[in-house]
């Protein structure tokens, strides 16, 4: 696809709301104009005319908020409705649909109705200074993607650039061998939140560095590591253009033709000896354990620090929709833990490690 | 009756590692659900319980758990008889108690253990199979009992109409074996009844170092205690490849 067409529709037509539209504009990754929100049945039909040209949509979480307006529904109520109609073939195309919100109204109202979750494929926050090219790569990488995923016609192996036979069943869900056709967004639903953007099959660059037991910072052939020896186990399925990815299995069986070790059996210092002498890159350095913490068994990642951790010095977060069973657990260090880091961002301890935590807490307390 | 703070840490950290393997086993083993395991997780957690020994006393100070029918689906084996058996499945009961103190040093760790599997297929009707692992903590007077022993059950679930046919019931030997808590076990368990499932779990790290970890644990008292027997003990004149003594060894 070439440049993708957002419509950004928001209750507002002030100096902000147009910072945002010209901030993902000026990128000129894609292109954004506005509209502003009017009464509910006036907008399905501007979704039915005018409106149908574009790409995707970008909804304001809060689309009541102007009172100068007669606008009695938000982003969910107006998103519902047009995943509904596209489902049912009438009239309205099936697009990407976007969030966004203050930090503040998200998390007093979007966080708290689980509900909702499910109509949008991305969201993003317009705080200060918003990190517009990454915002607006991710945009056109989802209208890319709703443009494959309608070519591909529920073909999984092109879906996700990949024989599907080798991987586990469940990471399909409901779309592997089935005659029933689904709605694009419900595919963009699952692979992008569930198979991308959560730790599984896939993972994303840090946590690919962890289980190689690697400093990516401190590791100047890291790059070179990854294109010269790693670039078959990239993903390239949909989406791939804005979330960089790797096939956890192949990397375990790289990492096993290269070296002849079991990756999992070796600790961060063992992992990158065996990658230097096998590609005889020297600019790899082994990534030290996170304050507190003593293991390089590192097989996850602190979600503060994004730092390599050993899973059994972490605590599991606490999760609003717990993980697949083909989905990876996801970890706080002691650190980032026991100091409540990464509260903000809704980063807390599950609360059956609560206890442990605790318990450990105290230890520390006294030695 | 509540477990003291530090053997509530104790019991938390092993709860940490059964949780750790139980998500492992429902990623790599599709068949492997894990409802069994999180009753034992939850029951660690629990400082108001205390798993009794078989003559119903408690100790405060001791860790444990059961799981019971804790069951994976298994390919058919080579040898599978009679004909047309399949759908193989395997169930797990067990139950360990061990003491906390004897967690990282060279006395026996466990205090009681039963670990039993059975194995069923279904052909014309179900076809059962299975083995106890157990630890003898009853007088054996005039009987030669290996303190941790396996031992194959011909009549797995003793079925008073269980149809011998040309098989003679009888007891048979106790096979002196090293001792197998959950981690240890299902370990054991898919290398011997499902080896692809087994390669996976090795490659995932989250159960692989655990594994490692209740090896050095559980096993190597057990084999310290044994070679220590032939004193002095010469580790350098020793030249025998212990994975090929034990092939579920890991580094």
């Amino acid at each position: 696809m070439n440049k993708a067409s957002y419509i950004y529709i928001d209750d507002f037509a002030d100096k902000s709301v147009m910072a945002i539209k010209d901030g993902l504009r000026d990128t000129e990754i894609i292109n954004v104009d506005f509209f502003q929100v009017s009464e509910f049945k006036n907008m399905i039909s501007e979704f039915e005319g005018q409106l149908k040209i574009y790409d995707g949509i970008i909804l304001d979480l809060r689309l009541d908020g102007n009172s100068d307006i007669d606008v009695k529904f938000t982003a969910s109520g107006l998103a519902q409705e047009l995943r509904n109609r596209s489902a049912a073939n009438e009239g309205i195309k099936d697009v990407p649909i976007i969030l966004c919100s203050t930090d503040k109204k998200i998390r007093e109202y979007y966080n708290r109705d689980h509900t909702s979750h499910d109509l949008f494929d991305y969201r993003f926050v317009k705080d200060v200074s918003p990190n517009w090219e990454k915002i607006a790569s991710k945009l056109q990488s989802i209208a890319n993607g709703y443009e494959e995923l309608k070519k591909y016609k529920g073909s999984l192996n092109e879906i996700l650039g990949r024989d599907i036979k080798s991987i586990d069943s469940r990471v399909m869900g409901k779309f592997i061998d089935t005659e029933s056709e689904f709605p694009i967004h419900e595919y963009s639903q699952h692979f992008l939140k569930e198979v991308i953007r959560k730790p599984g099959p896939l993972i994303q660059e840090k946590l690919f560095a962890a289980r190689l037991g690697i400093d990516i910072e401190n590791s100047k052939d890291w790059s070179t590591l990854l294109q010269k020896f790693f670039s078959d186990e990239k993903y390239k399925g949909v989406f791939s253009d804005a979330w960089k990815r790797w096939w956890m299995d192949l990397i375990q069986e790289k990492f096993k033709s290269l070296t002849g070790k079991r990756l999992a059996s070796l600790n961060a210092e063992q992992r990158v000896q065996s990658l230097k002498d096998a590609t005889k890159l020297t600019k790899l350095v082994p990534a030290k354990p996170i304050e507190k913490a003593v293991s390089t068994n590192y097989w996850t990642l602190c979600e503060y620090f994004k730092k390599p951790l050993d899973p059994l010095e972490g605590f599991k977060i606490h999760y609003t929709k717990e993980p697949k069973p083909w989905q990876d657990q996801m970890y706080l260090s002691f650190e980032a833990a026991s100091e409540r880091r990464g509260l903000k961002d809704g980063l807390k301890v599950n609360n059956q490690e609560i206890d442990r935590l605790d318990l450990m807490k105290a230890q520390f307390k006294k030695s | 009756m509540s477990v003291p703070e530090k053997i509530m840490h104790f019991r938390s950290e092993r709860a940490k590692e059964l949780e750790i393997v139980a998500a492992s086993i429902e990623k790599n083993i599709e068949s492997g659900a894990c409802g069994p395991i999180q009753k034992a997780i939850s029951f660690l957690r629990d400082k108001n319980k205390i798993l009794p020994f078989k003559n119903g006393s408690t100790d405060r100070n001791t860790w444990g758990y059961e799981i019971n029918e804790f069951e994976i689906k298994i390919p058919n084996s080579k040898h599978l008889a009679p004909q047309g058996v399949g759908n193989l499945s395997l169930t797990l009961d067990m139950k360990i108690i061990a003491d906390c103190d004897n967690w990282q040093n060279l006395s026996d760790p466990l205090r009681e253990l039963s670990f039993k599997v059975i194995i069923r297929g279904i052909g014309d009707k179900n076809y059962y199979s299975g083995f106890h692992l157990d630890k003898h903590t009853f007088n054996t007077e005039g009987e030669v009992h290996p303190i941790y022993h396996l031992q194959y059950l011909v009549n797995p679930h003793d079925d008073n109409e269980f149809q011998y046919g040309s098989v003679l019931g009888m007891d048979i030997p106790r096979i002196m074996h090293y001792p197998l808590d959950f981690i240890l076990g299902i370990g054991y368990l898919t290398a011997n009844f499902f080896p692809i499932a087994y390669e996976t779990l090795l490659d995932d790290g989250f159960y692989y170092n655990l594994y490692r970890e209740y090896q050095a644990r559980i096993w190597k008292p057990y084999t310290h205690t044994l070679a220590g027997y032939w004193k002095p003990f010469d580790e350098r004149s020793i030249s025998w490849d212990p994975k090929l003594v034990c092939p579920f060894l890991v580094d």
